[in-house]
Parts: C-alpha cells; structure tokens; sequence
C-alpha cells in the first residue's frame, strides 16, 4: 500500500489539535516543536496549510541518505527512518524540497512522519476532517468530486 | 517533584534591579487557586501592599496560564494577566487565548511574576534556555504592529510570540491593552498601562519544550469525549459558521444596542449593515486559538472601498457593537477600520468607546464646543474617530484628557460624570440592561473588574428570548428544550433551585454565584468561556480532566469551592482597596432614562429591586446581607480566614496621580 495524509486546506481552521496530537503519540508529551505536522498560516492566501511528509514515491531523503536509513514501511508505504543506522548528518534535511526531516534536539536521529503505523493519530483527532489517511489513486478521485463540486456551483450561478 | 499540567515554576522579574528568579508553584497553592487567574488572584493579594499605586512600581504585573493550557483539550489555550487596575483602582484581570500562554508553558513556566520599573524601555525575552531583559529603545514609540515586525526581524523567526503594549501602555492611558500577537489582546482593566508604566514594552517567548499529563489514555479519552459535547452543542454551529457576530441579531432585535452612548436601543439598518450576515464579504476563513474545535475568530480582508486590502482576524460582535452601535458606525469595513487602529494602538475597545461615545455625547448636546476638541465631532465619523485612538493614545490635544477613561474625562470637562456610562469606573460593554434584565446585566455591578460581561454568563441563556425585567427581576426566561437543562452540569439540588422548568426561567441571583464561580474555574484551568464550552462542560467532567491531567483525585464539590475561593479573594481584595456596597451602582442614565423606541421603549432599571437582589446576592454569597462583607465562616470554609482577619476596612486612601503630559 501507498499511503500518505491528504489535507483540505479549506476545512482546516488552524486549532493545531493535529500537531498536539502527533507530538503527544510520538513524544508522550505535548510539544508542537517536535510534531511530524505544522499548520502553517499562510497570510497571503488566508488560508492555513496542515504540512507534513508527502510519503513520495521516489524518496529524495532516502536516496541522500550515507546510511541507507531511510525505509518504506511495507504496510502502509510510510518512509521510515531506522533509529539504529541514522547518524543525525541532516542529508535527508538537505535533500527534502519540502523540509519535512529534522533532527531530534535530545534523540539526535531524523524524525519524520511514520503515518503512526498505519492510524495516524493527527488525522484522528482533527476535529474539522480536514486530514485523511488516503491512497494516491482514492485521493485523486476525491478532490476530483470536491472540484467538481465547486464547478457544479458555479454552473448553477451562471445559470 | 515533578508535577503534571504544571510546569511547576513561576518566573519572577524585578525591572528595577534587572534580578530573575524562579520560584518554585507549591501544589497546595495550585489545588487551592488551579492557575490562571486564580492563581494570579493570590498572587496579586500577596505581592502588593494595601492601596498600592497602579502605575507606580509596587504594582505586580502577573501572567499565569491553568494545568490544561498547551495540551489538546478543546478550548484549552487561554491566559489570563493580572495588577491592580488603573481604571478601577481594584482588581484587575483580562484573558486571552491564542498562542501566548501555550508558548508561555513550553517555555517553562505557569506564571510570570514582573515587578519593580526599568529605567529605560526593556523588553522581556523567555527562551527555554535563557530568560534576559533587553533594550527596547528602539521599539518605544512603536505601534503594536511596527513593534511585532521589528522584533521578528531582530529575532529572524516567525515563530516567536509576543506579548506588547502600544502608544496607549507607554502613555500609560489607562484602559490600555496588552496585545497578545497583532489580533488578540489581554484587553479590559488596564493592564496594558501598568506594562508601560514598568518601561516594559514586549514580552518575547519561543518555548520548545512540553507540557506532560498524569495518565494519557484518559486524557486522551476525556479530550475526544469533551470535542463531541462541545461539538454537540446547540450553539455550535452558529458560533462556529458566525463567530460571536451570532449575537448580533438577537440584541439587535430586542432594541438592547448601545447606540450612542446607551440614547437609544435600537438601529433600524442594524441587520443589513452590521448583522453577522455581512461578514461573509469579508472570507470564509474560520481561525481556532490552540485546540478548539469552534474557530469562532473569522480571517477579514476589506475587498474594496476606501479600506481595501486591509486585513485583520476576528470581526467579533464586542466591537461591532462598540464601534458599529456606541460610535454609531455605520459599516462593517469602517469598523474593521477603526478596530485595526485600536490594535495597533494597544487601546481596549470597549473602553475606548465608551470615553468617545461620552465625548460625542457632550458635544450633541453642546456641553462642550468644537474648540475644545478641535474639530466637530459627529457620530459616526470614522475619519475623527481614528483620529481620536490617536490622539488619546499619544495624549495629545483632549486625548490627555480622555486617556483618563470615560468618568474622570467626563468629570474633568464638565463637573460631573453624567455621560459615563460606567461601574465602578469600568466603561459597560455592549448590551443595554434596561431592555435586556439577566444574569449578565445584573453580574456587570456583582463583577469583580467593574462593568465587564466576561467573567458571568448564564449558561441556559437563550438569546431568542428578549427579558423584559417583570415584578420580579429575579428571573430570567430561557427556552431551552428539557433534556438540554437536565443535562446540564449542576448538582441536582442546585438545579431544583435555579431553573424552574414550568416557567422556563433561571433564577438570576442563584445563577449568578454559579456562573461567576464556574467561569472562575474556566479562566483558572485555562478553558474558553464562549457558549459551545460554557454550555458542555462543568464541574463534574473538570474533576475528570483535572485528574486525568494533573492526577488529583478532586470531585465536582471540589472544584466549584476553588471557583468560590477565587471569587471570594477578588472580594477580599476589592473590599481592601476600598470598594464598598454603594460602588456596585448603575449609571444615572439606566435608572432614569426611559429608552426612547423599540420592543424595550420605556423601560428603566427599578433601583429599588437591584438593591434587593444585591441583598439576596450577598446572602447567597454568604457575604454580610447589609454591605457584602464576606462572613467569618464563609471564609473559614473556604481557607481565606486569615486573609478576612487581616482585612483593614476604615477607608483608605487611594493614590489617583495622573499621569497626564501636564502633570509630568
């Protein structure tokens, strides 16, 4: 399985419940600084942006990686770092065109989305739906219904 | 030891000598006042002599946010800042959500404890690793804004939190806010004036570690759980979708609009220019302070016009009614307008409406001519009211005089305080309590911080039903459908007493006890006080969080005696800086003035009635019936004995020093 976290922007109201969340499962404490998802406020558009590893087919972090410590989880397709080979060197960082990996300020190995084995607990616990847990393909066919949607109700308008 | 919810330190900053401690937060202090404002009540009792001055060094400058600040409990986000008031001469106290006290805790501590005054600007800088006062030179004088930018520049992040005054704080006017980043501030009281007064212009946190619970699968079974109730709520949606702008209709509808200066109750244009309908004009971004499900706060950017591109965050019904109904303003973009110069001002909106509506009023009815302003001065006009934040902000021309809020400003220009629509010199907000009689009306002169709507709500209230004070002004109508009241959180007794089901009504004096003590509860653990939580949660489900969070095992009785305790201290605070039963009075204007039209036309407040519900309100209170003084055994139920024996009641005198451009 391929799967990644979709977020719909236009639900999301910026309550950060998703990066609390994430940092209580992986950290057991509640510490934003070290969740795998920011909402970022993008003051431009009005809109804020849930942001977190795209899960890529083609992982650049783990084609930089000295160590070959970045792996795909076989269940849900997760690029996961293995704590026992990463030296902390930032190459993934660097190589990342999204800046998702980062090192742990007390852990010093990279930390990046693990999709939490398969019920990533951000996506549980938003409030507005404004995550999901999806494959690629599924995922396509939703946001084509959401744009058709919107299509719809500007044909109606211009009727 | 360590402790869960709480960082367990309070940080203590003396400006004159430029010391930092850290003092360690007792348990029994934080079971006893919880956090936030409870906790800064007893902080405020502790560290400043008897009729200290407000703007003088002696006064403490508190911050404190509750055990559940910084975790994902919905609504969990909000911190409250303390000092005597400046405004009032008594206790005073705002709250604010959005990130501050989350970034406060993670940073390290509860609460922050300033005191003493630099002797050139500072600003305050917490990290986790390093807590420094630095050079504000370069920031006085600043706007809010301008100040914000400047200090994410100094800092290169944007992801810094910043707590800082404006012109107003610096010029020490005295219902100055603190803003809590460019769209939020810690607003009512003044505490922004006591900042400035303490040559204090920033607080700046960046705080990268953690707040850790007692047991994590039922902190996390309580948070999804109080989510669903809050999500639940009947007034969910509304809030949610409108913000509090929800609100504009009903009080639109009952003719309870304070429209210029309290004249009048109603707008006919009220619903098309300034109902929540509008908002939709502005985007549909909902905005969420940290953990909230509701987003009440809307993204606002004017699309055209004369304030085109202009952006800010929360169109919120205070200031639609203060600017749109006080100031008689006529459209939302104008008020957007003039409530971005009020941030950027650092001024507290409704204050500062309610000193302009006084000015505007004076001049209607030519108490005072355009000479002595300036200008003319209409209602309305957006060009001279900006002007006005201006001027007050910075005293210059009559704003030296209204930096003094609305009573002293009134007196100072006309011998008397006629126009001031205030108690105990705190500007009322908002509603009209001759056409709408409630346990919110009634808790403006019960409030500990003077005429203010935020520390009392009924939580039945049912805004579809206008209340028309009958014979008996004990009772306010709600509508509620049974299983709602019946699920409400109140031990039964209690229930039987307050709500009568047949007749659809609270008792307003009963409920006032309760809301003031459960909203203390609130502002002390940190939770939000609007409708979706207010309504969904109580003391029972708060016992659960507090011992899922913090791992005390407390029961519902528990809980509620601290909301009382901390209610009781502000009493006990209040009655040592001198207030006394006859400061708990409305405005002439609510006694005598009948309102002119609308569904309320005619309607006064029966002075005599208020006076008996006072009585029975001390009496619930087990406070003496006859001047509200809380009772030797009350106060020994509640542990504050001590402080009741120790309380000077022979008058004192209270430093009232202007701090005007003339005087210095």
């Amino acid at each position: 399985m391929q799967y990644f976290i979709l977020a719909d922007p236009e639900k999301c109201i910026g309550c950060r419940t998703c990066a609390l969340a994430c940092s209580f499962e992986h950290e057991e404490a509640f510490i934003p600084v070290l969740s795998r998802i920011t909402p970022l406020w993008m003051e431009e558009a009005g809109r804020f942006v849930p942001f977190t590893c795209q899960q890529c087919s083609e992982p650049l972090c783990a084609e930089a990686c000295p160590q070959r410590a970045i792996i795909v989880d076989a269940q849900t397709g997760a690029k996961i770092v293995d704590d026992a080979l990463c030296i902390g060197c930032h190459s993934c960082f660097y190589a990342c065109p999204f800046g998702i990996p980062a090192v742990h300020p007390s852990k010093h190995r990279m930390f990046k989305c693990n999709l939490c084995d398969g019920s990533p607990q951000c996506v549980e616990e938003c409030p507005r739906e404004a995550l999901s847990l999806c494959e690629s393909d599924e995922a396509a066919l939703k946001k084509r219904r959401e744009a058709v949607k919107k299509l719809m109700r500007l044909m109606e308008k211009i009727e | 030891m360590v402790m869960f919810g709480y960082t367990g330190v309070i940080l203590a900053v003396d400006l004159t000598s430029g010391k930092i401690d850290k003092i360690r937060l007792r348990e029994e202090i934080a079971r006893k006042y919880l956090g936030g404002v409870g906790i800064n009540t007893r902080l405020l009792f502790d560290h400043t002599p008897a009729a200290v001055d407000p703007l003088g060094p002696e006064n403490v400058l508190l911050f404190g946010a509750g055990p559940l600040v910084g975790t994902f409990m919905p609504t969990a986000s909000k911190s409250d800042v303390a000092a005597k008031s400046p405004i009032t001469g008594l206790f005073g106290a705002t709250s604010s959500g959005y990130l501050f006290g989350s970034e406060m805790k993670y940073a390290g501590y509860d609460h922050i404890l300033i005191r003493g005054k630099a002797d050139k600007p500072v600003y305050l800088a917490i990290t986790d690793q390093a807590v420094e006062l630095r050079d504000a030179s370069r920031l006085w004088g600043k706007d809010v804004w301008d100040t914000i930018d400047l200090l994410m520049q100094e800092w290169k992040s944007e992801d810094i939190h910043v707590a800082a005054i404006g012109p107003s704080g610096e010029n020490q006017i005295r219902y100055s806010t603190i803003q809590n980043g460019k769209y939020d501030a810690w607003a009512r009281t003044g505490m922004g004036a006591v900042m400035g007064s303490k040559m204090l212009k920033a607080v700046v946190v960046r705080g990268k570690g953690g707040v850790r619970v007692a047991a994590g699968d039922d902190f996390k079974k309580l948070a999804r759980e109080m989510r669903k109730e809050i999500m639940d709520s009947p007034f969910f949606q509304a809030v949610s979708t409108h913000g509090s702008m929800a609100a504009t209709g009903p009080y639109g509808k009952f003719g309870a609009l304070p429209a210029k200066n309290f004249q009048t109750g109603v707008i006919d244009d009220w619903f098309e220019t300034r109902g929540y309908k509008v908002t939709a004009r502005y985007s549909d971004q909902m905005i969420a302070c940290p953990a909230c499900p509701v987003g009440c706060a809307h993204w606002a950017v004017v699309p055209e016009g004369p304030y085109a591109g202009l952006q800010m965050k929360g169109i919120e019904v205070t200031p639609t009614f203060e600017i749109g109904a006080k100031l008689f303003v006529h459209d939302l973009d104008a008020i957007i307008k003039c409530m971005s110069e009020f941030h950027r001002a650092g001024l507290d909106v409704v204050s500062g409406c309610g000193t302009i509506a006084m000015l505007m009023e004076l001049f209607q009815r030519k108490l005072i001519d355009e000479k002595q302003i300036g200008f003319p001065l209409e209602w309305g006009d957006v060009e001279k009211i900006c002007k006005l934040i201006r001027m007050i902000s910075r005293r210059e021309g009559i704003g030296d005089i209204l930096a003094e809020g609305a009573k002293r400003a009134n007196i100072a220009l006309t011998g008397n305080d006629d126009y001031a629509i205030t108690v105990k010199g705190l500007e009322i907000p908002t509603f009209d309590p001759r056409s709408r009689w409630s346990v919110w009306t009634f808790g403006f002169l019960t409030s500990t911080r003077g005429g203010d709507h935020l520390r009392t709500r009924n939580p039945v209230e049912n805004l579809r039903f206008p209340s028309v004070p009958g014979e008996n002004y004990r009772l306010e109508p709600f509508g509620f459908p049974e299983k709602f009241y019946q699920k409400m959180d109140m031990p039964e007794e209690l229930k039987k007493k307050i709500i009568d089901p047949e007749m659809k009504t609270t008792d307003i004096v009963l409920m006032e006890k309760w809301s003031e003590d459960l909203i203390s509860v609130f502002n002390s653990i940190g939770i939000c006080t609007r409708p979706p939580s207010l309504q969904s949660l109580g003391p029972t489900s708060i016992a659960r969080l507090l011992q899922a969070c913090v791992g005390w095992n407390m029961d519902a009785e528990e809980v509620m005696q601290a909301g009382e305790r901390i209610w009781n201290l502000q009493r006990l605070y209040n009655l040592r800086e001198g207030e006394r039963r006859k400061d708990s009075i409305f405005p002439k204007r609510f006694y005598k003035d009948p309102l002119p039209e609308g569904p309320a036309k005619g309607m006064v407040v029966d002075a005599e009635k208020v006076e008996r519900m006072l009585d029975d309100y001390y009496e619930a209170r087990g406070w003496n019936r006859k001047d509200g003084i809380p009772t030797a055994e009350k106060m020994a139920e509640l542990g504050l004995e001590k402080d009741l024996s120790d309380l000077d009641l022979t008058d004192v005198q209270q430093p009232d020093k202007v701090p005007s451009k003339s005087a210095q």
